[in-house]
């Protein structure tokens, strides 16, 4: 009898102790809020460096220089981001900010690339055995990019005792897929000064 | 039959034109394009992704938080082996000496023994 209730009033001590410690609190903030909490790259870095690469990739000679040549505009791919820095990024998050803005300028076409072309084109095969006559879409005739976006991300890091500077190198390059020449590097650098 | 030569002629004509449309191509592009048709697919697999090539950057502090963390979770591992296993040298029991040396051949992992 006394052991039960030894039980029960462990379980019941444990149960106030872990609703006591639940005071956890979360709150909507706004998207563009800068909070920077332990120093790591954040959707602040990510956000600086897409609007950056958006102004600098829109108004860039390069673009300029297709439509004269060619007189049409420029269908882009995106091909890989390495990130050779100390942390772990995804580039995801800039590099879908980009492509919206080539889809708002209407200046820059894009096509689809990696796992997506692959479902794609998948879709397209199964369609030539179940779909109508009439709506079966045909292979071959994908759009062809004339340029290839590619990115690296590097970074710095300085740290003594408690305090730590950390620089982020985030460079994407545009190279036209037939000649290989590179017509436009964009660039930014995120530079921290962190102190425990 | 004059006419008809002329035909093939142009015909034949204009497909090596087409073939090779660029006078400054190289002409082993071939080698090249069978090169990299074979191994396309592979060559592709990272699109449209981040490829991590991260590297571990020192940083003074985090190695101190970290070395901590490393000597708490040691001093727990060891802590918990004692509590799993009892040594008869490190804790022994003198509760009672008839009990102590009832059990000369214990087995080490059998701890309820001692209760």
């Amino acid at each position: 009898m006394k052991f039960k209730f030894t039980i029960l009033l462990a379980v019941a001590s444990l149960s106030i102790f872990t609703i006591s410690c639940s005071n956890r609190k979360v709150t909507r903030i706004d998207a563009n809020e800068q909070i920077d909490i332990n120093g790591s790259w954040n959707s602040t870095d990510s956000r600086l460096t897409a609007e950056d690469l958006i102004k600098q990739i829109s108004n860039d000679v390069w673009l300029t220089n297709h439509l004269q040549a060619k007189n049409k505009k420029p269908v882009v791919i995106v091909g890989m981001v390495n990130n050779k820095s100390h942390e772990h990024i995804e580039t995801e998050t800039f590099m879908k900010d980009l492509e919206r803005s080539f889809l708002a300028s209407q200046k820059i076409g894009l096509v689809q690339s990696g796992k997506k072309r692959e479902e794609l084109r998948g879709e397209k095969a199964d369609q030539q055995t179940n779909s109508s006559v009439s709506t079966m879409k045909k292979f071959g005739l994908e759009n062809g990019a004339d340029y290839i976006l590619q990115g690296s991300i590097n970074s710095v890091v300085d740290a003594y005792k408690r305090q730590k500077t950390v620089t982020y190198q985030v460079n994407i390059e545009l190279t036209n897929i037939e000649t290989n020449e590179v017509v436009w590097i964009g660039e930014k650098k995120i530079a921290k000064y962190i102190k425990n | 039959m004059k006419s008809l030569l002329l035909l093939t002629f142009l015909l034949f004509s204009s497909l090596i034109i087409n073939a090779q449309d660029n006078p400054d191509q190289n002409p082993n592009y071939q080698k090249s394009m069978d090169y990299y048709m074979k191994q396309k697919d592979e060559l592709q697999k990272t699109m449209n992704t981040t490829v991590q090539n991260t590297y571990k950057a020192f940083d003074w502090y985090q190695n101190k938080l970290d070395k901590k963390q490393q000597r708490k979770d040691y001093r727990q591992q060891v802590r918990l082996t004692r509590a799993s296993a009892p040594s008869f040298y490190y804790y022994p029991h003198y509760t009672s000496y008839n009990r102590y040396h009832r059990n000369w051949n214990y087995n080490y992992n059998d701890w309820l023994f001692w209760f």
